[in-house]
């Protein structure tokens, strides 16, 4: 057999309803022509056809990259596909801890989940030892003290009470504090049956070129110490630097995207002033030099930019400390924290009021336990917003939750939210980079001129990477050039950064398809309509503007009018 | 800020800077304003951030300041500069790469230049780094103005005026000086 690298080059399969376990080889193209993790997740996805998201023909697939496992830097992190019930799209999460690199030694490129358990289980991984083993006893617990009981036995990802009751807002914890975030993928997990997967592995990488793979690794560490967004913001501050600066840029959400100025105190909330009040310390991800995570003296994982600036002046909360102990209450639950913040911006501005510090925790909780108005609250912003009689005070695309960023003051960012395969994400073309931290070039955050050739660049580029699967923190200093020889050192395939493009895009139009294919269409690629109506900061979008640079970036996608990828295109990328 | 904002047009008109380089700060107390990083030094306007001068201060806007930042920071902690203007000038960076290493300093040969700048030290160091920090500060306690070898120049100055009277002399003294040399060369053939 010729030898792999990088890649193991076999998939685990589990199908919970028949308690059936298989291995299989995956044909060299789909790994080739994938890579891996969210690539490589979207086309097994695909492939499996139209599911209902929480049925047990929805399939949950962990998928680790040619890179994981290795020593690259930033490269533990694992994806995570699925069908998204909160959205209805195609979904993928990016999760860092150790569960990626532990399924890669364990022996796996990705865990393939499918069916429906009749009893709580969970599943245990070593290396070619495969065990589904009962759960009760684990039911009914939060992310925290699953994780202890079963850490002993490998990397833990797991669910908590939101996820076993199905709330669509739910996440899956690994490790206990790294979360595959955002569109209810906790809720597939728990429709499942399935409380946990825990994985070990004892074997290792094998890498084609070694002093190739070690040159490249040196020039990665090299770059990411020269650039100043993670030497002089992330590895100091951890990601809340942003708060100072989104928050000058007037772009921090306040009151559910209504304004631009705060009715609260900010500075409690800013990187420094945490670091002082803290002192936190450091934590990274397996494999990583940049080390961006902060946890308390008690070990509590301290809140990201995302979680604070949504629940801060978005719900017009003054308290930091409310901030931390609700970020603590969603890992436990395995809640996504964006969009717990989203609804309770919508609920708070539907019912007129801010939310305090109290209702911050007590709403937090309510909707972990499906409680009182929590049932509704756990809908999401788009369900609960059209069940209170006002949709328009959802502020989500496609049934996403919108981050941390108001899109009239950072349009091209905004443009993405729009057009994104996931809904309303900072993260699918990441344009923060350029339009907030000004690398690696400044573009001007105000204007959508140029934006559609951005974004779709952007889009593609971090579906490669997240593919690979490495952090997206680790390009605001290094290029993709610098990704692509150390995948051909680590895999012996060549790879340039133009072929890492070209995977981007396939996957990005795979992604599209399959969301047609599930009723969306070019009316589901646009914003909340108070993005369009309402200046903040003497800003808005420009409507006729938006439309005109979604025409050209549908025509630079090579898709029709109506936002369909064209027969050609879809050859040409190989999806058809 | 206006008067960087001002001062950051005249540096390109002059062809002190391309529009893409370059940067220019303002101290005030322990504060300074400085340009961001990948900013158009004639397009200031919303580009300038408010940062701690103490080195020991990192703060969040550093992550979106020049990337010299810190090379500003030195000076201002070493000299009495109450205004900082970095420049990619032509002459400048050309004279600079003409001389060999050991040769410290490019000596004016025109009178207006030998009265204000005396002669201008060329130093040494990576874009931002700690090395050139502390070459440029060292330096620039006994001159108000150097250039980097093949990178730039900075000048110092008590206002932004100042410091760009002192950007624009280095230029000047060097085309001149350059032309000299040129001619000389020549003649002597
Ligand atoms: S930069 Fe932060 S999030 Fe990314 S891999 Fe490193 S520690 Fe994890």
């Amino acid at each position: 057999m010729k030898a792999v690298y990088g890649w193991k080059n076999k998939i685990l399969r589990i199908d919970l309803s028949k308690g059936e376990v298989d291995r299989f080889a995956p044909d060299a193209s789909l790994l080739r022509g994938y890579i891996g993790g969210r690539g490589l997740g979207a086309k097994i996805v695909y492939d499996t056809g139209r599911v209902d998201a929480l049925s047990p023909a929805n399939l949950l697939v962990f998928a680790a990259g040619p890179l994981t496992g290795t020593t690259t830097p930033a490269s533990g992190r694992v994806s995570l596909s699925t069908k998204s019930p909160l959205t209805g799209t195609i979904f993928d999460s990016n999760c860092g801890g150790s569960f990626g690199p532990e399924l890669k030694k364990a022996g796996y490129d990705a865990l393939i989940i499918a069916g429906k358990s009749q009893d709580p289980v969970f599943i245990e991984i070593e290396d070619d030892r495969v065990y589904v083993k009962p759960a009760e006893k684990l039911w009914g617990k939060n992310v925290k003290e699953t994780t202890s009981l079963l850490k002993d036995k490998g990397s833990v990802a797991c669910i908590g009470r939101a996820g076993e009751k199905q709330v669509l807002l739910a996440a899956i914890m690994s490790d206990a504090v790294h979360a595959f975030g955002r569109g209810g993928v906790g809720a597939v997990m728990g429709s499942k049956n399935l409380k946990a997967v825990v994985v070990k592995g004892t074997g290792h990488v094998d890498i084609s070129d070694r002093a190739e793979f070690l040159k490249h690794k040196k020039s990665i560490d090299r770059l990411l110490i020269a650039s100043p967004t993670i030497s002089k913001g992330l590895s100091v501050f951890g990601t809340p630097f942003l708060m100072k600066i989104t928050s000058g840029m007037k772009i921090l959400p306040v009151a559910n995207f209504q304004k631009a100025e705060p009715d609260i105190y900010l500075n409690p909330f800013f990187g420094k002033n945490i670091m002082e009040e803290r002192s936190p310390k450091r934590r990274a991800c397996y494999s990583c030099p940049i080390a961006c995570k902060r946890e308390d003296k008690e070990g509590n994982e301290l809140p990201e930019y995302e979680t604070i600036g949504l629940m801060s002046a978005n719900i017009q909360n003054p308290d930091y400390s409310a901030v931390v102990e609700a970020n603590r209450l969603c890992n436990d639950y395995g809640l996504d924290t964006i969009s717990v913040a989203g609804v309770l911006g919508c609920y708070a501005e539907i019912r007129n009021k801010g939310i305090s510090p109290a209702e911050l925790l007590r709403f937090t909780r309510m909707i972990g336990e499906q409680e009182g108005i929590g049932e509704q609250l756990g809908w999401g912003a788009k369900l609960f917003s059209a069940s209170e009689g006002c949709p328009e005070k959802s502020i989500q695309v496609k049934g996403l939750e919108l981050p941390a960023y108001d899109p009239r003051g950072v349009k091209g960012l905004g443009f993405s939210y729009a057009t994104s395969n996931r809904g309303g994400c900072h993260t699918r073309a990441y344009l923060v980079a350029p339009e907030i931290l000004r690398k690696p070039k400044a573009i001007d955050p105000y204007t959508l001129a140029g934006k559609a050739g951005h974004t779709k660049i952007f889009q593609d580029r971090f579906a490669a990477v997240d593919s690979l699967v490495v952090c997206k923190f680790v390009f605001f200093g290094v290029g993709e050039e610098e990704y692509a020889n150390i995948l051909s050192a680590v895999t012996g395939v060549d790879y340039t950064s133009e072929d890492l493009m070209l995977v981007g895009e396939r996957i990005w139009n795979v992604e599209r398809v399959y969301n047609l294919r599930e009723g969306f269409s070019k009316d589901d690629d646009t914003l909340p309509e108070r993005f369009f109506e309402k200046k903040v900061n003497g800003r808005v979008i420009d409507r006729e503007e938006f439309l005109k640079t979604r025409d050209e970036y549908y025509r630079m996608r090579g898709w029709a009018e109506n936002g369909v990828p064209t027969k050609r295109t879809l050859k040409r990328l190989g999806v058809i | 800020m206006q008067e960087l904002i001002k001062y950051g047009k005249k540096i390109v008109k002059a062809g002190l800077a391309h529009s893409h380089f370059g940067n220019v700060s303002k101290r005030v107390g322990d504060q300074m304003l400085i340009s961001t990083t990948g900013s158009m030094l004639d397009e200031l306007e919303g580009q300038i951030v408010t940062v701690p001068v103490d080195p020991a201060s990192p703060d969040e806007l550093d992550v979106i300041a020049s990337t010299e930042v810190n090379v500003h920071r030195v000076i201002y902690k070493a000299t009495s500069a109450l205004a900082i203007l970095h420049g990619h000038s032509k002459y400048a960076v050309a004279m600079s790469m003409l001389y060999e290493p050991g040769k410290e300093q490019i000596v004016p040969e025109d009178t207006e230049s030998i009265y204000v700048l005396h002669e201008i030290p060329v130093v040494r160091g990576g874009v931002g780094s700690d090395e050139l920090a502390r070459n440029a500060a060292t330096a620039l306690r006994d001159h108000k103005g150097i250039v980097v070898q093949g990178h730039g120049t900075f000048a110092r100055g008590a206002t932004v005026d100042e410091a760009y009277v002192i950007l624009s002399s280095i230029e000047h003294a060097c085309t001149v000086k350059y032309l000299v040399d040129n001619a000389r060369r020549r003649i002597s053939v």
